[in-house]
């Protein structure tokens, strides 16, 4: 009776009167009145806590981004400090974090130290310490609590610090936004050689995802061009095509620079390109007649299509569909949607997604299920991207510059592509959660063809 | 010691001494309730009302206390007039629609129009409905308003309103809805009614849309003062963290994280605790941030604010 008028929607009064009315009756109870009383005033009294607690539900209507601090221990050494600004430029490329740098002369012995660090709006710490001239130590840190949320320590071996910078990035980066960090990442891109008055040579780049530590990767006296990244997570490779004086030939490259033929047909060899798993390939070839055509490889060569010029295939689907551009049936080329899985049929005609516009260098993404593309708005090259699912395409880029070769980034939140105004071309990075566009080439060079590698296990120093 | 002396008292002192104790505890206890508890407003949050309900699209009406009151007049004519405060809003509503004249005779005749009865104001906190009424019966208009002739006759014999000389007498005191609606309830009497002035027609009228849109929306919500305060004091709450929280872009739309907050009485976060994570850390660590800057309304000093997160 009395609990039940307590638990009531009556409020106060009614439960003030209930327990007093209610007094005799308990008096009356004869033993077990002293910790029986007592133990159900203890319930009522915590139940009655419960009821207070207010749910409110709230979504995000702006968005900020999160202070950390990179707090460096001890005494500093060069790498140290280098290795700090890296994870600093990694953490601030994402526009999700706004870095604070702090030093501690003194080593950090107490919680209370950890704590000193902790202001009220930042809450996180990531603390570097050099054990010795070799060695590493960093530890992410909630301020507020002083509690370790991860920490490792690295043996560095060679010279390339940034990728055991990047490394580290990627080490904290799942703890941060629970996601793969994609700092190790690397892209490739050609750029332009002035030769005085022999014609351009274009030369194979690889550098940083974010277009710093660029190294020379294929310097052979030509035009190279449309590099690619197969997708082996163990073994990265690059596919790249080079002008011989017969034809366009497709090339490989591995990452300390050794090279082999893997396509020499007449005419072109171009665009190759890998399945997510990095079994399946396909690329394009003209082998002489004069049009270009998609050729496809699973252990078994095979030509995809016999009209037109098809270009710029990609594999979606888990390699199960391919998505490519054609003239087969218009002036300008189009994107087309190639079904594998139809491949025996001989009726098959691959579906047409769009009819009308110039569109050219379609790249899909994985992550993110999406295709993107570049199309003709007003005589401007432009990026698109399109949705499969609800069938929408939408326009990502705008303002003056021909953005072509685009790729996407492994974790689906950036599109790498070139910029090109008059006889210049820079490559340019866009933020797609923020819509923010960069460039992380300079204005002095001009590179063409960029490519986003995938995640792979190690990467292994470009010589 | 307390063991020594305990083996020694009587039967008779032990029982009055556990009797002191029982009821010292019960004191303290209550005073602990009285002053730490239900310090605040009294009682809104031991209602838990489910928002969602209120997005459902059908039409909410906010119980008026007016129409409360006329509604209970309505019963208590018909019933037991020792009954006038508990009988709820929502039954007599549903149960016995008063006719709209009706409702402006014992309006004017309780002097209910004087006090301030904003269209808000809502019905006893009892009778409050918790959750949204479906289909409330109807009973056919024949059955309803036979019972109710005597008693508005008797009342407005009882007390007939002094004419004050510079007052219209008016012979159509319902606007043309009301009037189609009670076209058979029209009695001599209600002509004589003294004109009211604007407050009052507001106020009247108010109580006799409540009254009618309950009978056009058969599936509408309707909300008391208790569920309206509880609304208010979440609506505060979530427009002050709305302020602060702002989460770094680019995290997954699905994250969610629910943070308990137990307020002190400046109506500061005392104890911040993350009750369920999200599993990436930085969008935790923004809640927390946006949860420490918050200065909740005082109605929640002292109690736990669970705050649920989302993108």
């Amino acid at each position: 009776m009395i609990y039940k008028n307590l638990f009531s929607r009556a409020g106060y009064q009614k439960s003030l009167k209930t327990v007093d009315a209610c007094a005799k009756p308990l008096v009356l109870i004869p033993r077990p009145l002293g910790r029986g009383a007592l133990s159900i005033l203890c319930v009522l009294f915590f139940s009655c806590m419960h009821i207070w607690a207010v749910d409110v539900s709230v979504k995000a209507q702006e968005h900020d981004k999160l202070k950390i601090k990179i707090i460096l221990v001890g005494k500093v050494n060069d790498n140290v400090q280098e290795i700090a600004n890296i994870i600093q430029k990694d953490l601030e490329f994402s526009s999700q974090f706004q870095v604070v740098r702090e030093e501690s002369d003194s080593g950090i012995v107490r919680k209370k130290d950890i704590t000193e660090y902790f202001d009220g709006d930042c809450r996180l710490g990531v603390f570097l310490s050099a054990t010795s001239r070799n060695s590493i130590d960093w530890r992410l840190y909630d301020l507020e609590y002083a509690q370790m949320v991860k920490g490792e320590r690295y043996k560095i071996k060679g010279r390339d610090l940034h990728g055991w910078a990047h490394n580290i990035s990627d080490a904290i980066w799942p703890n941060l936004t629970g996601e793969k960090g994609f700092f190790s990442t690397k892209i490739v891109f050609c750029k332009k050689i002035n030769c005085g008055n022999k014609s351009d040579y274009k030369h194979v780049y690889v550098a940083d995802y974010d277009g710093s530590n660029e190294r020379l990767l294929v310097s052979t006296p030509t035009i190279n061009m449309t590099p690619r990244w197969n997708n082996d997570p163990k073994h990265p490779l690059i596919f790249y095509s080079e002008h011989t004086n017969k034809n366009v030939r497709l090339m490989v490259v591995d990452l300390k620079g050794r090279r082999k033929v893997a396509s020499n047909f007449d005419g072109l060899n171009i665009l190759s390109t890998f399945s997510p798993d990095g079994k399946k390939f396909a690329y394009c070839a003209s082998r002489g007649n004069g049009s270009c055509q998609i050729y496809f490889f699973d252990g078994e060569l095979k030509k995809l299509t016999s009209k037109g010029n098809n270009i710029s295939p990609t594999f979606a689907d888990n390699g199960n569909t391919i998505y490519f551009c054609s003239d087969a049936n218009s002036k300008c080329p189009q994107i087309y949607k190639y079904d594998l899985t139809q491949r025996g049929n001989a009726n098959y005609t691959p579906e047409r997604i769009l009819n009308s516009g110039f569109e050219v260098s379609t790249t899909f993404s994985t992550v993110k299920n999406m295709l993107a593309y570049s199309k003709m708005v007003k005589g401007t090259m432009q990026i698109f991207v399109y949705n499969p699912v609800d069938n929408t395409h939408k326009q990502v880029t705008f303002g003056i510059g021909n953005k072509e070769e685009c790729s996407w980034s492994p974790c689906g939140n950036y599109l790498l592509f070139s910029v090109q105004k008059k006889s210049k071309s820079r490559l340019a990075v866009l933020n797609l959660l923020t819509k923010n566009m960069s460039f992380i080439t300079s204005a002095v060079d001009s590179c063409y063809y960029p490519h986003w590698s995938s995640f792979y296990d190690q990467f292994p120093y470009v010589a | 010691m307390w063991f020594l002396l305990w083996t020694r008292l009587g039967r008779r002192v032990i029982f009055w001494c556990k009797l002191f104790s029982v009821a010292s505890i019960g004191h303290v206890f209550l005073l602990f309730m009285i002053l730490f508890v239900y310090s605040g407003q009294k009682s809104v949050f031991t209602v838990n009302i489910n928002r969602s309900v209120l997005k459902s699209g059908a039409p909410i009406i906010f119980m008026p206390r007016i129409a409360k009151q006329i509604a209970t007049q309505g019963t208590v004519l018909k019933k037991k007039p020792s009954n006038k405060g508990r009988s709820t809003c929502k039954r007599a509503v549903m149960k016995k629609p008063v006719p709209k004249k009706n409702i402006k005779k014992i309006v004017k005749k309780s002097g209910l129009v004087k006090k301030k009865a904003p269209v808000k104001k809502l019905a006893n906190k009892k009778a409050a409905p918790k959750k949204p009424i479906k289909k409330p019966v109807k009973k056919p208009v024949a059955q309803r308003k036979k019972p109710q002739k005597r008693p508005v006759k008797k009342l407005v014999k009882k007390k007939p309103v002094p004419k004050k000389p510079g007052e219209k007498i008016e012979k159509k005191v319902a606007p043309a809805k009301q009037e189609k609606i009670d076209q058979k309830d029209e009695k001599p009497t209600e002509k004589k009614m003294p004109a009211l002035n604007a407050t009052q027609e507001t106020q009247v009228q108010a109580a006799a849309e409540a009254v009618e849109s309950q009978e056009s929306h058969p599936e509408a919500i309707y909300i008391g003062q208790q569920e309206l305060e509880a609304i208010k004091v979440q609506y505060e709450i979530e427009h002050e963290v709305s302020k602060y929280w702002r989460p770094p872009v680019g995290l997954s739309k699905e994250l969610s994280c629910t943070i308990t907050v137990l307020v002190d009485w400046n109506g500061t976060a005392k104890k911040v605790t993350v009750t369920k994570t999200s599993g990436a850390l930085m969008f935790d660590i923004a809640a927390r941030t946006a949860v420490s800057k918050l200065n909740l309304p005082k109605s929640v000093c002292g109690k736990e604010v669970n705050v649920n997160f989302g993108q």
